[in-house]
């Protein structure tokens, strides 16, 4: 019964990921398809921007399956293979480092995309490449949904013993019901959110997931401006002289 | 000049299916979902509707019921295009709905071809 519930979970968790990766598929199909097609015009400014939204969105595709392979990691029956070491990080750096990335994709979809960091320099325990994986699946998300030339906003916080890094967007806001129920299935289940249509939850879940691997918990808020707040909070370490 | 609503959440995608219709001279106005939609059709009435099913909150089905529930907007047809739709037709066509097309499989050529059957469906 056991095996039979788990095939069910592993199945659902399968189906996510395969309507997550249809949507992005679809879509380089049509931009594909628009260049190709002999009666449709296009100046050269156009071809080149249909050319450069093909790249940006096959970008996001790799991203994604590389969040999924992480996230398939954690769930590894033998969890010694997924074995990864925390560290004093420079949280600052890892936000300027997801904004330099995700800035072609922010100006190619007519948005912003804006960085507070910490005046000094803050660092948290935590493992690098898996919170840079964290806040990059955040940010990404921010992009899709965000309001028409919207603005993501990527915010590193301090509060006692913890440090925060935001992202917050300016998209449909989740309903009230939605975010009573994720302040208690976030990283646990997966689960759609009605204003952000195409998704399956599956990203968010890893995310959570994932934070809770590194000793980190994950939330949801209000977007300053309306829209939505992911975070993360972690331990902060002390150790600044190591920087 | 001949215009057509299409409510679709995909901002590229939606320009995708613009750049295709321009070829046949056919305008489009662009709703990013239900409710910006149906202010659309508050302003005017297009010869047609190309209607994805999943958009943010409420879903195409909700705007086909909607479409129903007025009497100027009952006759426009209506067609679906979208990656998740439900293979029953004949439930569909009580609704407007014209012509169902898959995402995953369309062709620029078969898009243009379908709003403009449409569209002359709307002119008789």
């Amino acid at each position: 019964m056991n095996s039979m519930v788990r095939l069910e979970g592993e199945f659902a968790q399968w189906a996510a990921v395969a309507h997550e990766l249809k949507s992005p598929l679809v879509l380089i199909k049509h931009l594909s398809d628009t260049l190709i097609e002999k009666d449709v015009y296009l100046t050269t400014q156009q071809q080149i921007e249909y050319a450069n939204r093909i790249k940006l969105t096959a970008e996001r595709m790799l991203r994604f399956t590389q969040h999924m392979s992480l996230g398939f990691r954690l769930h590894s029956e033998n969890q010694a293979v997924f074995a990864f070491a925390t560290e004093p990080v420079n949280i600052n750096e890892v936000c300027q480092s997801v904004a330099h990335d995700y800035t072609p994709l922010a100006y190619a979809c007519g948005q912003e995309l804006r960085v507070q960091s910490l005046r000094r320099n803050c660092v948290a325990i935590a493992n690098r490449d898996i919170l840079y994986d964290i806040i990059a699946n955040l940010t990404d998300n921010a992009l899709r949904h965000n309001a028409p030339k919207g603005i993501v906003h990527l915010q590193a916080s301090r509060r006692g013993s913890k440090v925060r890094l935001q992202v917050a967007d300016q998209g449909n806001e989740v309903t009230r019901q939605e975010y009573l129920r994720l302040q208690h299935t976030i990283g646990k289940q997966m689960q759609p959110l009605s204003g952000r249509s195409g998704t399956s939850g599956i990203g968010l879940y890893i995310v959570g997931q994932l934070a809770h691997a590194m000793g980190g918990v994950v939330g949801v808020g209000r977007g300053a401006i309306g829209g939505q707040a992911f975070f993360i909070d972690m331990a902060r370490s002390s150790q600044l002289q190591l920087l | 000049m001949t215009r057509v609503l299409l409510i679709e959440d995909d901002i590229w995608m939606a320009q995708c299916y613009k750049q295709w219709l321009a070829a046949d001279n056919i305008v489009v106005a662009h709703a990013l979902d239900a409710q910006s939609g149906l202010e659309v059709l508050d302003q005017y009435t297009p010869k047609a509707i190309v209607l994805d099913m999943a958009l943010p909150y409420a879903n195409g089905v909700q705007v086909l019921h909607a479409l129903q529930s007025h009497h100027d907007l009952a006759d426009i047809p209506v067609i679906v295009c979208s990656s998740t739709v439900p293979s029953d037709m004949p439930s569909l066509t009580q609704f407007g709905v014209v012509q169902v097309l898959h995402k995953a499989t369309l062709h620029p050529r078969v898009f243009r071809h379908a709003v403009k059957q449409a569209i002359n469906r709307a002119a008789v």
